[in-house]
């Protein structure tokens, strides 16, 4: 099912789904459904967006449907949460572990190197400008080891965190089986509905023959 | 067991708490109110959204009994959520922390930030990274480390009503919906 682009209006209010008026409508009376589940700075674009991205993979066909494919965004994104705090975690980590390395080797306020490098490096976390690649180097020390350091310092916090990852992801595959189950059920129905009206049509027609 | 007296005592001394002095202290205190009211039966708090779902439930055939009860653990999963946003959004405020403290990435290479994306899987990073990253010699690491192990064990403490709430909502969905 294809969504509506989600114009200003929308974006400011409503999470609007292609859904006929009566449904819409009792949507709209369902409050925490229209409220975007958005911390402070996210974009609501990008939730919009990413949200109407899940609703056509998904194929949602009625307000119900619409309801468990929200529940699966809002968790999708407390995953993506998660995972960002775990970079932020690393980082900090590989961060102090820097620090560390480098004022054991150097003398922080003598050597304007030091300066220049780590502020090469804060500008883009983890990765490995030239600079202080060299610091490192002359020091006997790999951002590599930075890594597996920060991920030794920083288990507790990451053990925690896992356990949140794990959580919503489970959530996910819950709801995802819930729209299963109700699709499934839906389909069956019909089909039995499809059967007992051939055996009504197959009575008739028994019955006019018989007279 | 206490006594009456000291019960009395206890009520007392609580009374004049100027309440929790330390940061982490005030950290801690700050996101008690997130699971508060999570446990209530929602029967006794009949909400309008939950007449509404109701009558979504019962549009899609199912009787009263079982479109109440799939209203209501809907909106008890959204009450989870909303106590895990309010979870962010304290631990967030409490990081109010000193800007030249903070990682910066607006000179970050485009590499990186590409990079960033696809291990998140979303734009979140930019959020959440500023509060919790800080740039080398910062001496805020001891303490921007005890925050966030007491937002996850907020966060965890939480997962006990997602629990309930998923696994309710599970289980009258099979039963509702049973083929």
């Amino acid at each position: 099912m294809a969504t509506k682009k989600p114009t200003n209006k929308a974006a400011s209010n409503t999470i609007v789904l292609d859904l006929n008026d009566e449904q819409t409508e009792l949507l709209a009376s369902v409050p925490w459904f229209n409220e975007r589940y958005l911390l402070p700075g996210e974009s609501v674009s990008d939730y919009d967006i990413d949200l109407q991205r899940l609703v056509e993979s998904i194929d949602v066909k009625d307000p119900l449907d619409a309801i468990l494919v929200k529940e699966i965004h809002d968790e999708l994104r407390e995953v993506q949460r998660m995972r960002a705090l775990r970079q932020a975690i690393l980082l900090r980590g590989m961060s102090h572990d820097l620090s560390n390395s480098l004022t054991n080797s150097y003398s922080r306020q003598d050597d304007l190197r030091v300066t220049m490098a780590v502020a090469e490096w804060q500008a883009s976390p983890g990765k490995e400008p030239k600079a202080l690649l060299i610091l490192l180097s002359e020091a006997g020390i790999t951002m590599e080891r930075l890594l597996a350091d920060a991920y030794k310092t920083e288990t507790k916090q990451l053990q925690r965190l896992e356990v949140q990852v794990a959580r919503h992801e489970k959530n996910v595959r819950e709801t995802l089986k819930m729209i299963d189950i109700r699709r499934n059920h839906k389909l069956m129905r019909q089909r039995i509905e499809f059967d007992l009206e051939q055996d009504r049509q197959k009575l008739i027609a028994d019955q006019s023959d018989g007279d | 067991m206490a006594t009456e007296k000291q019960k009395q005592a206890n009520k007392s001394n609580a009374q004049q708490s100027s309440g929790p002095q330390s940061e982490q202290g005030k950290l801690r205190s700050s996101i008690n109110a997130v699971s508060h009211g999570l446990n209530k039966s929602m029967t006794i708090l009949i909400q309008p959204e939950v007449t509404v779902l109701q009558s979504l439930f019962e549009d899609d055939g199912l009787p009263s009994d079982q479109a109440i009860e799939l209203a209501e653990a809907h909106s008890a999963r959204a009450r989870v959520r909303a106590a895990r946003k309010q979870a962010w959004e304290s631990i967030l405020s409490s990081q109010e922390m000193d800007p030249d403290e903070r990682g910066r990435f607006s000179e970050a290479s485009p590499e990186f930030l590409a990079e960033m994306d696809q291990t998140v899987g979303g734009k979140e990073w930019q959020t959440i990274l500023p509060y919790f990253f800080l740039k080398p010699f910062s001496n805020e690491k001891e303490r921007v480390d005890e925050v966030t192990i007491t937002f996850l064990d907020k966060q965890r403490r939480l997962n006990r009503y997602d629990v309930k709430a998923v696994s309710t909502l599970s289980k009258l969905y099979k039963k509702a919906y049973k083929t």
